[in-house]
C-alpha cells in the first residue's frame, strides 16, 4: 500500500540502523500537533522503522524529554 | 503465599536454593538455567548497556556528583566500567515528575556482565535521587552522540534571519477628485439655432439633469398601467 503522496521512508534513505530516544528534534517530526504518533501511512515510514520510532518515542516520554499530550 | 518462578531471585547476591546437581560451573550458572543460554564462558561477556538517570531538581550540583559517585562505585563493585558520562545539567520537563519541574539528566555508558544487570537495575530503583531511569542495552550499531536542540536553535535562527515583510501598498486606484473647474460663460451671441450651451455648464449642473431625466423615467415606470410593480 502506498503512502500517502508516494512518500520514501527517510530512515531507508539515510540508511538509519538506530533511532534514538535522545534525538529529540528528530522524533517531533513524527509527532502530530498534540504530540501523537504519526501513522507510517501519512509520514512514508517502513514498518521496520515505525516500530523503532515508536519505541524511541515512547522512551523519551517516559524520561519526560516528550509530553504525552498536549 | 504462592510459589513464585526463579527468576526473581536473581537480585539477591546468594542464590536461595542450593545449585543442583548437573550445574559444575558453581552458583553463577544459577541465574543461566532458566535463561536459556548455554553454560559456555563465552556467555559471560561484558556488554554495553546505557543508562540515562534523571536526578531529583531539588539537588545541587554537589549533590549531584555524590549520588553519582554512588552509582559509580555500586557499579565498580559488580565488574563493571564507565566508559562514557555525560552530563546535560538541570532541564525543564515536560511533565511534572514527583511534583517538580526540572532535573538534572546524566547519561552513562557502561560495560557490564549481562548478570549483574538487574541488580542495578534495582539499586537504582532504589535509590532516593533518582526519579527515572532508563537501562537499555546498546546496539553494537550505536555511535554515542550528542543531539543538540535543535528546535530552540533553529527557531531563533530563523527569527533573525526570516525577511521581514514589506509593508504592502495599496495598488487599488484611489478616485482622485478632479478639481471643478467653473468656467466662466463665455460671451457668445445668441444664435437661432438654439444649440446646448455645454461649454457653460459645469459639472455639478449636468449631474443635476441626469438625475432629473432618471427620476421622469422612473415615473413613467411607475405610473404605467400596464406593468404590475
Amino acid at each position: 500500500m502506498a503512502a500517502f503522496n508516494n512518500r520514501r521512508c527517510p530512515f531507508c534513505k539515510e540508511g538509519t540502523l538506530v533511532i534514538d530516544y535522545k534525538n529529540i528534534p528528530v522524533l517531533r517530526k513524527f509527532t502530530t500537533r498534540y504530540q501523537k504518533i504519526k501513522p507510517k501511512y501519512y509520514s512514508g515510514v517502513c514498518l521496520k522503522h515505525q516500530k523503532k520510532l515508536a519505541r524511541a518515542i515512547k522512551n523519551a516520554r517516559f524520561m519526560a524529554l516528550i509530553p504525552y499530550t498536549q | 503465599m504462592p510459589l513464585r518462578k526463579n527468576r526473581i531471585f536473581d537480585n539477591f547476591a546468594t542464590p536461595l536454593f542450593p545449585p543442583s546437581a548437573h550445574c559444575s560451573q558453581g552458583s553463577s550458572d544459577y541465574h543461566l538455567n532458566h535463561k536459556k543460554m548455554t553454560t559456555q564462558e563465552a556467555v559471560d561477556t561484558a556488554k554495553k548497556y546505557e543508562i540515562m538517570l534523571m536526578l531529583s531538581g531539588e539537588l545541587s550540583e554537589e549533590a549531584v556528583d555524590k549520588a553519582l559517585e554512588h552509582i559509580k562505585t555500586q557499579i565498580a563493585e559488580r565488574e563493571g566500567s564507565v566508559f562514557y558520562e555525560d552530563k546535560w545539567g538541570r532541564r525543564d520537563l515536560a511533565y511534572r515528575v514527583a511534583r517538580q519541574s526540572n532535573a538534572h539528566f546524566v547519561i552513562l555508558n557502561i560495560l557490564l556482565d549481562s548478570e549483574h544487570v538487574k541488580e542495578i537495575d534495582q539499586s537504582l530503583r532504589l535509590d532516593n535521587h533518582v526519579l527515572r531511569h532508563l537501562l537499555q542495552q546498546v546496539p553494537s550499531a550505536y555511535k554515542v552522540q550528542k543531539f543538540p536542540e535543535k528546535i530552540e536553535e533553529e527557531l531563533t535562527e530563523e527569527i533573525m534571519n526570516k525577511p521581514q515583510k514589506k509593508e504592502r501598498k495599496i495598488t487599488r486606484p484611489v478616485p482622485t477628485e478632479e478639481p471643478v473647474t467653473v468656467k466662466e460663460p463665455e460671451a457668445v451671441e445668441v444664435t437661432s439655432s438654439a444649440e446646448p450651451e455645454d461649454d457653460g455648464e459645469t459639472e455639478e449642473e449636468k449631474s443635476r439633469k441626469k438625475l432629473d431625466e432618471v427620476e421622469e423615467k422612473l415615473r413613467d415606470i411607475i405610473s404605467d398601467k400596464d406593468l404590475n410593480l
